[in-house]
């Protein structure tokens, strides 16, 4: 599998931030992002939130094949990947045909506009964590079927 | 002609010799220049019907002489292209408007080049249509380099945007190290989350290169900077009314940066402190100044001005006062803070003004 080339242990040994845990929920979260040092943050601030990070992967095909492997609750997608601008057609796949929940992390947020069938939404980048915090939880509660009343303004929902 | 005149029929046949001289002369003049132009030329009767094209249309497509009379010209072109050229064709021909269009052309060799298809209507003293005369140029070459312009400018566009994400997790993996830091290291990430939000806003120095122009205002930007300092339902709660704007590269950042400070100071110390607390964002073009007008109310009672200012307001008045050519003004109002940045008109797209100026 294509990683981002950083291991993840590199940065084990870095103190965690203490985070309020407002997550009710956990769940097993890939992240699909080219960018290493990008992949590195959200990884850590979704761990210090309790959530297990089954994988970074920085193309479209390795996350197909992670997807098949093992059992995924939500990826994160960043729009352009080390394949090209794939993360469009690979999210609506992840979503609307392999049963995974789907958020749009990209700094162009412009190319999905106008939604993606099967996906939740999208979060522009840079962004905040306590919108990353928020916006996963938004959408593990709508993947349990969880009354939500707001969803986090940071996030864009699509349909 | 009812009774000819038995003494003028000599001249008649004269004045008929010379008018049909004059016009194989005009005609020849006529074939002559067209056949010449670069460009490919026809001509069609007031209803349509093509009648004649010049030699470079011939010498361009490889057609048979004659075989694109009538409406054979529409299969000379691109068949996805057929249908736009058909309907536009009609309703010019329906209301006498100018016909512009561009379209794939089959070249003899079979490749389609993007060309420039333009008519325009002869009319006779009556004001009626007697015929079209029309042109179309290759415009393949800058077609192709205008595309790979853009492809270029939008994979410029995203690398930059995506620079300001990398800085943003450099800022914040930097910061688990020194975990002291991270009030520092939060308001970093957020100034430059501000200008990240400011970029995708930025209007595009070609019009073209972006269909969604209407969207890239100054409102637009305002309201995504604001959206997470809206009420728990999402409402928001910074009201902005007047006049809209674009705004350009150069002002992007001193924009962002002031209405990053001026909400995170007011999400802080001041009106959106409170659930209940509102800001009223005007901004108003006013002759050759724009005013933007910040004024919070629902908040803490302001009992005067702070008795030092931060590096948040610093920043604010560096980007009006240095960046943007303008004034700012604080007053501290008992029901609230007011914030008055009075601009040049041209501050925010000076580019752009320097050009109109030009």
């Amino acid at each position: 599998m294509r990683g981002t080339g950083l291991p993840a242990n590199r940065f084990s040994e870095l103190p965690r931030l203490q985070t309020t845990r407002t997550s009710v929920m956990t769940a097993r979260i890939l992240i699909i992002e080219d960018e290493a040092l990008v992949a590195m943050e959200l990884r850590l601030v979704l761990e210090d939130l309790g959530h297990e990070v089954a994988g970074v992967v920085a193309d479209a095909a390795s996350a197909r094949r992670l997807v098949r492997e093992t059992d995924i609750d939500l990826a994160l997608v960043d729009i352009h990947l080390s394949d090209g601008p794939t993360g469009v057609a690979l999210g609506r796949e992840l979503g609307q045909e392999m049963g995974v929940s789907v958020l749009f992390m990209t700094a162009n947020p412009g190319m999905v506009r106008e939604g993606v069938a099967g996906t939740i939404g999208v979060l522009s980048k840079p962004t905040e964590e306590r919108a990353v915090q928020t916006a996963v939880d938004y959408a593990l509660r709508r993947r349990h079927g969880e009354p939500v009343q707001y969803a986090p303004p940071e996030l864009q929902l699509f349909g | 002609m009812t009774q000819p005149d038995p003494n003028g029929d000599s001249s008649v046949e004269r004045q008929l010799a010379l008018t049909v001289q004059a016009l194989a002369e005009s005609e020849a003049r006529f074939r002559a220049i067209a056949d010449s132009m670069p460009q490919m030329v026809w001509s069609t009767r007031p209803d349509g019907f093509h009648d004649y094209y010049n030699a470079r249309w011939y010498e361009f497509t490889g057609a048979p002489e004659g075989s694109t009379d009538g409406e054979g010209w529409a299969g000379m072109f691109h068949p996805d292209d057929q249908p736009r050229a058909f309907d536009l064709w009609k309703i010019c021909l329906e209301t006498g408007e100018p016909y512009e269009i561009e379209y794939r052309l089959r070249r003899h060799d079979g490749v389609y080049r993007w060309t420039l298809g333009r008519a325009r209507p002869i009319r006779n003293e009556a004001g009626e249509i007697t015929r079209w005369f029309g042109t179309c140029t290759d415009i393949d070459d800058l077609k192709r380099s205008d595309q790979a312009k853009e492809l270029l400018s939008q994979e410029l566009s995203h690398r930059i945007k995506n620079i300001f994400a990398v800085v943003s997790a450099l800022i914040a993996l930097s910061a688990r190290q020194h975990p002291e830091a991270k009030g520092f290291a939060d308001a970093v990430r957020t100034r430059i989350n501000a200008l990240a939000r400011a970029h995708e806003f930025v209007r595009p120095h070609s019009e073209s290169s972006r269909p969604t122009v209407g969207s890239m205002t100054l409102h637009a930007f305002l309201a995504d900077l604001f959206k997470p300092y809206g009420s728990l339902a999402g409402e928001p709660r910074v009201h902005i009314s007047g006049d809209d704007a674009t705004f350009d590269d150069q002002a992007a950042t001193s924009v962002a940066l002031l209405f990053h400070e001026l909400a995170t100071n007011a999400a802080k110390y001041g009106a959106l402190s409170h659930e209940a607390g509102r800001v009223a964002l005007d901004t108003r073009l006013s002759g050759e100044r724009f005013v933007l007008t910040w004024t919070e109310s629902g908040g803490p009672v302001i009992e005067g001005p702070p008795e030092r200012s931060g590096f948040g307001s610093s920043l604010a008045a560096l980007s009006v006062e240095g960046q943007l050519g303008g004034r700012l003004e604080r007053n501290w109002r008992p029901e609230g803070l007011q914030v008055v940045a009075d601009l040049p008109a041209t501050a925010l797209s000076r580019r752009r003004a320097a050009q109109n100026v030009a």
